[in-house]
């Protein structure tokens, strides 16, 4: 009976949220979606902070009905959160003697301990204002762990924190989360960090699941536009007949016969660019529109319009080669065994 | 730089208004009988001014605060229907003349009062003409101060401190005295200062409600109108004086939120 078990229902504005999922301790679930898909109402429903109708056991427990201060729950927020008025170690010592009714020295004893852990444990006398991004994410991680909670819940964990800093505090997140017995839920919006910390990943889109699986399975067969999107590939659907599958006005060839309704799924750097149509053995060709050229320094993702949206990666020197620009046309080729295809 | 300009018509009448809210300060300073002022201040009647005064203010502060920071705070957090007619009714005894404010607690909680009678039969309490009394007019009119610095310090705190220290374990009345009040803190005390200095100077509702007997509800201001209308001028512009230094501390108690956020 240990572990999470979600199925909750709430209705917020036009956000009808609608989701179930289950983690077991020592596991990351990411709730991974775009913005308005309801991870943060989901969140805060699982800390207690907004009501919800179904359920929420954790441990073999309903939480309910329980409010935030009572559930073994703690939350690294976005923008951390940290009370301003204390220094890092009253901050940190402030839910261990919530939590555990402890005295004010043990508590700080156990706060300095955290803070050393995280590797914060000279600054534990700096106030908020004083600690980097970095720095202040630790400390409220810290926070968070030092209650000894059962579910961690964290909310955009690195959003807050710029480029230089966010790589190496992601690697730091990820070996902190797997020191933690508990459930781990990490809320995100980027594809990055949900692929970087997640151990099971639950796709969320207006408010429903439309995909949970290990990153790995995801990233193979993505379920959505957003998944696809989220990790670079081209997501078309339609209905297959002896692995041709019928788009819209087009057709893509897949080297699996396989029939019915289907996903198909191109990776971008698998599809070829040419000035002119192209003579060869590429079952699937398609001329289009370039419509975006973003520089991405080793290739240059090619957005084309036309029968078959798609986009292309290709090298810088191609780009000058074929000498592709924004409106200009191209032909695009993709050779059928490049093709994924698997069912809807 | 300024460019060149003409004298216009509004430096004139900018002087003459500064002049308006200077004269009578410095005319009451000046006029002050500085030799007298032991001989004042040992006067029987008016040591008993100040300790009511002092009494009285400080205990109308005291209930203004136990009533005033939860409404604030309800205003400032809860959504209710009718929460913008509780707002504006806080209001009320800011722009209502104070004695029509005497009239209306006499209506309320004198011994024939909507209240008053209840509280009368049930409890054997009257407040009318009594240092309650006097409190409890003071604490009238000092309460939108109190109320209106809190709930601007309670609304402009972020929601989410208050989500953080309850997720970190912490039931909602820690969360108020070690998160909300020391991150209010500045404007809460501005608050109580203000609605101090008013619950010091109240004079109509006062009069009116608690009346001005000597010794039991005659505070300071009160006092000064006793002095001046026995022909002790004297009396009156020490107690006077005494009345304006609390003003002017109070306002360098707070020069900084006020000089700085005007």
């Amino acid at each position: 009976m240990s572990g999470l078990a979600v199925d909750v229902r709430r209705t917020v504005g036009a956000l009808a949220l609608d989701v179930a999922f289950e983690a077991e301790p020592g596991e990351t679930v990411v709730v991974v979606g775009p913005n308005g898909a309801g991870k943060t109402t989901l969140l805060r429903a699982l800390a207690g902070l907004d009501t919800v109708d179904g359920s929420i056991v954790l441990d073999g427990r309903e939480l309910r009905d329980v409010p935030p201060e009572a559930r073994p729950v703690a939350v690294v927020f976005q923008d951390h959160v940290l009370f301003p008025h204390l220094s890092a170690r009253d901050n940190v010592a402030f839910g261990v003697r919530c939590r555990g009714r402890r005295r004010r020295r043990e508590a700080a004893d156990v706060a300095d301990r955290w803070l050393a852990r995280v590797g914060l444990a000279d600054h534990a006398s700096m106030r908020p204002a004083a600690l980097s991004g970095g720095q202040s994410q630790r400390v409220a991680l810290a926070r968070a762990l030092a209650t000894e909670p059962r579910l961690l819940l964290l909310d955009e964990p690195l959003s807050a924190l710029d480029a230089t800093t966010r790589a190496a505090t992601r690697r730091d997140l990820v070996h902190h989360l797997a020191a933690h017995d508990g459930v781990r839920v990490v809320v995100t919006h980027d594809p990055v960090d949900a692929l970087a910390l997640g151990d099971r990943l639950v796709v969320l889109e207006a408010g429903r699941v439309v995909q949970v699986g290990r990153p790995d399975a995801i990233r193979a067969r993505p379920r959505s536009r957003y998944v696809a999107d989220l990790i670079g590939m081209n997501l078309f659907r339609g209905r297959a007949t002896a692995g041709v599958v019928e788009l819209r006005g087009a057709q893509l060839v897949a080297a699996e016969p396989i029939d019915g309704d289907v996903f198909a799924v191109v990776h971008p750097s698998a599809v070829a660019l040419h000035r002119t149509r192209p003579e060869g053995t590429a079952r699937n060709v398609w001329s289009g529109t370039i419509t975006a050229l973003d520089d991405e320094g080793s290739r240059v993702r090619v957005t084309l319009d036309g029968p078959v949206p798609l986009s292309a990666d290709v090298t810088p020197a191609s780009v000058g080669a074929l000498d592709l620009r924004r409106g200009g046309a191209v032909w695009a080729s993709v050779k059928a065994t490049e093709v994924a295809v698997y069912p809807a | 730089m300024t460019s060149p300009r003409r004298l216009g018509v509004a430096t004139p009448l900018a002087v003459i208004g500064a002049a308006l809210l200077v004269l009578p300060v410095v005319a009451l300073v000046q006029r002050a009988p500085w030799s007298d002022v032991a001989d004042v201040l040992g006067d029987d009647a008016v040591r008993t001014a100040l300790r009511l005064s002092l009494t009285a203010s400080l205990g109308a502060t005291a209930v203004a605060a136990m009533v005033g920071f939860p409404l604030a705070w309800v205003l400032a957090r809860r959504d209710f229907a009718g929460r913008r007619v509780v707002r504006a009714l806080v209001l009320v005894p800011l722009v209502l003349p104070p004695v029509v404010g005497g009239v209306a607690l006499l209506l309320a909680f004198g011994r024939r009062g909507l209240v008053g009678q209840l509280l009368d039969d049930w409890f054997g309490v009257t407040l009318p003409f009594t240092l309650a009394g006097a409190v409890l007019a003071e604490a009238f009119v000092a309460l939108p101060f109190l109320v209106l610095s809190a709930e601007a310090a309670f609304r402009n705190l972020d929601p989410r401190y208050e989500d953080a220290a309850r997720t970190l374990g912490a039931r909602p009345m820690i969360t108020t005295w070690r998160v909300v009040v020391p991150l209010t803190w500045p404007s809460l005390a501005a608050g109580l200062v203000l609605a101090w200095a008013r619950a010091l100077g109240e004079f109509g509702a006062t009069i009116t409600f608690a009346g001005n007997a000597p010794g039991r509800t005659s505070t300071v201001p009160l006092q000064v109108y006793l002095l001046l209308e026995s022909g002790r001028l004297d009396g009156a512009i020490v107690l006077s004086v005494a009345l304006l230094a609390v003003s002017v501390g109070v306002l360098v108690a707070l020069r900084d939120r006020w000089l700085g956020a005007l």
